[in-house]
């Protein structure tokens, strides 16, 4: 339908308006580009919360006390043995751990930090399996060790949490008492996690033993139905805190469905951001028309006598839209060009800052959709004036000047 | 002399009609998006202002050191504050008052079902008690408020009476019986609602109660401190920390406490919301700019079109200055409208918006477009779009006049 003389002549068309052209392809680039960076800092945000989905995630459940604060906060809920004891009963859960959580002070060379501290029991390995937490240097916790400490990835860093890096065997003060670091896991990506303090749950029984007990318990479950094993799991928790049924101070939920919060959270940011966005682009497309209704009426002559010569209504029409889609490839293509540039400089800066975990992620679908989407919207905005030039008289036309 | 340059700049953009429509269009969506966002971003920022209730100026907090923002005051701390501590703080001169609070989760039952919210504590005092509701500025919906000797009794934020807010299936009222953490209570009052999350779910009782109900001992979470004057605030602030320096036995700089003003965290708070309010600004006036490319454009064809119009202009009389000038007002008109049509609908979409949000998270904000701010949005609009007719207005007067009747 759409012919080599046709594609020749509309380009020829933009070309000779060079100016106009050059304008209309500015204000739709500049839009596009936007997008680019945005969806493409989104897209590497997603990524981001989905890399905590681990290979070894997936059958994971999570058991919190409810509160008005974040776990290891919030002393007044604790989970306790029973609690531990009656969810590894629970038909469909085939393991679980419970995981102390607390804040506190480490002092190293005479800086103090608060942190938070996690003791776990290392003879389960469910929180690595859940936080894909792998020994970087020296060796993991044995069971019942106490006065040993293994450390987030951070503490190796000069400037993340002290001013000179933790290096192995080094001691460390926790709330003032002497800990001997063993170990550094690999980082996680999360400034939270990487800046976590490990132990044993011994030693952190030894160290706090007013604690009123788990601030979180990991279980692992069968996997083919994980909505019922929730459920078994709620029901065997009320049963051993003795609750009736809406008087849940605990909630459970598998580790994806907490993940998938936090995403639609991001889907939220994103969008309003892209709405933004878009505006600019609708500004454009409205240029666009503009544009393509100023050639019209410029060209009235032209298309007189292109139609007097036996050139038809769809042909005109084909013509006028055509030029208008080509405004908007070009301006996608340059759009995305810029964009990625943009979106390079900003990455390298974002890394220079330490938020390293802002990081954009790019597909082949980004590029092309964004180009596509420049292309539709340059074809949208060149319909009106398109079906206004097919239905140009060509005896009105060929009189008017 | 001007006023020809505007009823001439207004002939011709009434002659190319829908161009003209067009051209305005573009700086309309744009104007209207900014003004909209900010009316909504001081919507929102008003909104978030009243979560912290300041009541009075002259008030200092005191909190133990730790991990902050995951919870209410005291949650994070590693070496809670004790009432020690407040009393001492008690006995600074430029002190009126010190008040030790604590702020625990706690668990409310009521109707068989269970709420999750947390307690603040009213000191068991009744000089106290008079500066803390002075400090915090409560208002009662119904029943009374908790002074010394009043135990056993309850006052519960607004959102907690509100059975589709409460999660217990009804409402509750003056003299309902509740259970909290095993104990029972009675509800004594209820406070008006403030729009503020922690006062609106808050339950407040007498400090004994508490203590009796979690047992923490003598720690504090939070010691409120009323200043005697505003003018002794800075001097009180290096007092307390000199003197919870000593008690914890700190060095200078390695302090595991802090002191502020409620302010001043109010301050914090509100940079970080004028800066997302910035960036979301800054790509809406993208949109201003692309719309300010479209009058270029607008402005370049017109100048094409109008060769013979201004050659004849010229040849009549007209001096380079006077034509540069129509193409630039009517570039600056272009803007204007499209300004000022922007502005109305964007007033529009702030008050609507703001109307939406209040229903949302019932706050009670006030869109606030000021005068001030409609005012020179209209006058930049006009800037805008006569720079954007600069380009256009210097070829339109750099025609020669030979060439152009010619044409």
């Amino acid at each position: 339908m759409i012919s080599k003389e046709v594609m020749k002549y509309s380009l020829e068309n933009l070309k000779k308006k060079k100016m106009r052209s050059l304008l209309t392809i500015i204000s739709i680039f500049i839009g596009i580009a936007t997008i680019f960076i945005f969806v493409s800092f989104g897209l590497g945000l997603y990524s981001y919360i989905n890399s905590f989905v681990t290979g070894t995630s997936a059958d994971k459940i999570i058991i919190q006390p409810k509160g008005m604060s974040a776990p290891g906060l919030d002393a007044g809920f604790a989970l306790t043995e029973k609690d531990l004891t009656a969810i590894e009963r629970t038909s469909g859960v085939q393991a679980a751990t419970g995981i102390y959580m607390k804040v506190v002070q480490v002092e190293y060379k005479n800086t103090n930090k608060y942190v938070f501290v996690g003791g776990f029991d290392p003879r389960s390995n469910l929180m690595e399996e859940l936080s894909g937490l792998k020994i970087y240097s020296g060796r993991q916790l044995q069971s019942n060790e106490k006065g040993d400490v293994v450390l987030g990835y951070n503490y190796m860093t000069d400037n993340k949490i002290f001013p000179n890096g933790v290096s192995l065997n080094e001691e460390i003060k926790i709330n003032g008492e002497k800990a001997k670091v063993i170990g550094f896991y690999q980082p996680v990506g999360n400034p939270q996690d990487d800046s976590n303090v490990y132990m044993t749950d011994d030693f952190f029984r030894e160290l706090y033993p007013n604690s009123t007990g788990y601030s979180e318990i990991i279980a692992s479950v069968d996997t083919s139905n994980i909505p019922q094993v929730v459920q078994n799991v709620e029901k065997s928790l009320l049963k051993s805190r003795n609750l009736a049924k809406g008087q849940e101070d605990f909630f459970v939920a598998s580790f994806e469905d907490l993940l998938k919060t936090y995403a639609s959270a991001l889907d939220i940011v994103v969008g309003f951001i892209i709405l933004i966005a878009l505006i600019s682009v609708l500004v454009s497309a409205i240029n666009t028309s503009n544009t393509m209704i100023t050639s019209v009426i410029e060209r009235t002559r032209e298309i007189g006598v292109l139609k007097s010569i036996g050139a038809r209504n769809s042909e005109i029409f084909t013509l006028f839209l055509f030029e208008s889609s080509a405004l908007g490839m070009i301006a996608g293509t340059i759009g995305v060009l810029i964009g990625f540039a943009l979106t390079e400089l900003a990455k390298a800066i974002l890394m220079n800052l330490g938020l390293g975990f802002l990081q954009p992620n790019y597909s082949f679908w980004l590029f092309a959709g964004c180009i596509l989407f420049a292309t539709m919207t340059g074809a949208v905005s060149g319909v009106i004036p398109a079906i206004h030039a097919s239905k140009i008289s060509p005896v009105r036309a060929l009189r008017y000047e | 002399m001007i006023k020809d340059y505007f009823a001439l700049a207004l002939k011709n953009l009434k002659k190319r009609g829908i161009r003209s429509w067009l051209t305005l269009i573009g700086i309309l969506i744009g104007v209207a998006a900014v003004i909209s966002l900010i009316s909504l971003g001081n919507g929102l920022k008003a909104a978030v202002n009243s979560q912290f209730n300041i009541g009075s100026t002259e008030v200092l907090t005191v909190q133990a050191g730790g991990i902050s923002g995951y919870g209410p005051p005291g949650s994070g701390a590693v070496k809670p504050l004790t009432e020690d501590d407040a009393r001492a703080i008690g006995k600074i001169s430029s002190v009126q008052v010190s008040i030790a609070r604590e702020v625990r989760s706690v668990k409310l039952i009521y109707n068989n079902k269970a709420a999750f919210t947390y307690a603040a504590t009213v000191p068991d005092n009744l000089q106290q008690d008079n500066y803390l509701y002075k400090i915090a500025d409560l208002k009662m919906q119904s029943g009374k408020l908790i002074y010394q000797g009043d135990r056993g009794v309850i006052v519960i934020g607004s959102n907690l009476a509100d059975s589709t807010k409460n999660q217990l299936g009804r409402d509750l009222k003056v003299g309902d019986k509740v259970q909290i953490n095993g104990g029972d209570f009675k509800v004594q009052g209820i406070l008006e609602k403030q729009g503020s999350f922690i006062v609106d779910n808050a339950i407040l009782m007498n400090e004994k109660d508490l203590q009796e109900l979690l047992g923490y001992g003598d720690q504090v979470d939070i010691i409120e401190v009323k200043v005697a004057d505003e003018s002794l605030m800075n001097q009180t602030q290096n007092a307390i920390e000199n003197l919870m320096r000593q008690r914890r036995d700190v060095k200078a700089g390695q302090e595991d406490f802090q002191v502020t003003t409620p302010q001043a965290s109010l301050n914090s708070v509100n940079q970080i919301l004028f800066g997302i309010q910035i960036f979301i600004i800054i790509i809406a006036s993208i949109s201003i700019f692309v719309g300010a490319i479209g009058i270029t454009n607008t402005m370049m064809t017109s100048v094409m079109e109008r060769k013979r119009e201004i050659g004849i202009m010229k040849s009549i009389g007209a001096r380079n200055d006077q034509i540069f000038y129509q193409f630039f007002i009517e570039a600056g008109l272009l803007g204007l409208i499209g300004g000022v049509l922007g502005i109305i609908l964007g007033t529009g979409i702030g008050y609507v918006g703001t109307a939406a949000l209040n229903a949302f998270i019932g706050s009670s904000a006030q869109p606030q477009i000021s005068f001030f701010l409609l005012f020179f949005t209209a006058l930049g609009s006009f800037t805008i779009g006569s720079a954007a007719g600069i380009i256009p207005a210097i070829r339109a007067s750099h025609e020669r006049p030979v060439e152009d009747i010619r044409a």
